[in-house]
């Protein structure tokens, strides 16, 4: 892929940008662009929204960091970013050498995080087992995870994978909360419901009065 | 979103259609904060001299059915998490 391709897509060479979800379809297009121009790409921004808050991620010639705040937010379950790391899995070869030594540990340590919940394979030998590390896992889940929406069957896989987690206390945790959500829902979709019953009601009687009446 | 105990509606209903007169109601009826923005997917009009919101009753109709699909989901989800526990 030439530079000039590049241009036609509109892409500035120096800083790319977009919003991820408006762009999913030509992402993929995107990203093979990107890789094969990494030499004349500085940066690439990512831009994932999320309940209004937009996280960034950013990958590039220059490096590839996350921003910590954002490591906390970002919705790492979407399928789209699913697709989006094991792109960046896939072509780690072709990134790996154009960043430097430290850069490379940063992505490989953000990869291994990432495929925790990824149900992917891990690709570094040393994936670190111990006990402390299983501790900061679980405060990281706790950060990463707890406060989005866990899918269930991310939660099976983590169960079966790392037993020596104790998930009972943060299910505890969520089941309360989501409980209380349930109970507000209720009230709230009950009381709507009501109102718009009798709306809803008048308004079909009248269209099937029309109907008859050939209106 | 956040969720009033009682629930105030300030609209009134013309043919086959709502009149929401703040964007309050429009959210609360249509059971989204992100009204502003997707008026085209909600099929919201906005009337003007005062600013008014237009919504069609098999709009809200709609809604209110993914709101009860959202309750089932979330009574799934707790269910499958007590079992997991």
């Amino acid at each position: 892929m030439e530079m000039t391709e590049l241009k036609k897509f509109g892409i500035k060479l120096t800083t790319l940008q977009f919003k991820y979800h408006k762009k999913e379809i030509q992402f993929k297009e995107y990203y093979s662009i990107i890789l094969k121009n990494l030499c004349c790409v500085k940066k690439l921004v990512l831009t994932i929204e999320k309940g209004g808050k937009s996280e960034k991620l950013y990958v590039g010639r220059e490096g590839f960091s996350v921003n910590r705040g954002g490591l906390n937010t970002i919705n790492i379950k979407h399928l789209s970013f699913k697709k989006y790391i094991k792109l960046i899995d896939e072509n780690l070869e072709i990134i790996l050498p154009n960043l430097t030594k430290s850069k490379q540990k940063k992505l490989k340590r953000f990869m291994q995080k990432v495929y925790l919940y990824l149900d992917v394979p891990f690709v570094a030998d040393s994936f670190p087992t111990s006990s402390n590390y299983l501790l900061s896992l679980t405060e990281e889940l706790h950060l990463i995870n707890w406060g989005l929406d866990p899918k269930i069957e991310d939660l099976k896989i983590l169960n079966q994978r790392f037993p020596q987690i104790n998930l009972k206390e943060h299910l505890k945790e969520l089941v309360k909360t989501k409980k209380k959500e349930l109970d507000n829902f209720t009230k709230y979709l009950n009381d709507l419901d009501s109102k718009f019953s009798t709306y809803i009601k008048s308004i079909l009687m009248l269209r099937e009065l029309r109907k008859e009446n050939g209106n | 979103m956040e969720i009033k105990k009682t629930i105030e509606l300030n609209l009134e209903q013309k043919d086959d259609n709502f009149i929401c007169y703040d964007l309050t109601t429009l959210k609360l009826i249509l059971g989204t904060t992100s009204v502003i923005g997707n008026y085209s997917i909600y099929n919201i009009k906005t009337l003007k001299n005062p600013i008014r919101y237009q919504v069609s009753i098999d709009e809200v109709k709609k809604r209110i059915n993914l709101l009860k699909m959202r309750k089932i989901n979330l009574q799934n989800k707790i269910e499958i998490m007590e079992q997991l526990m």
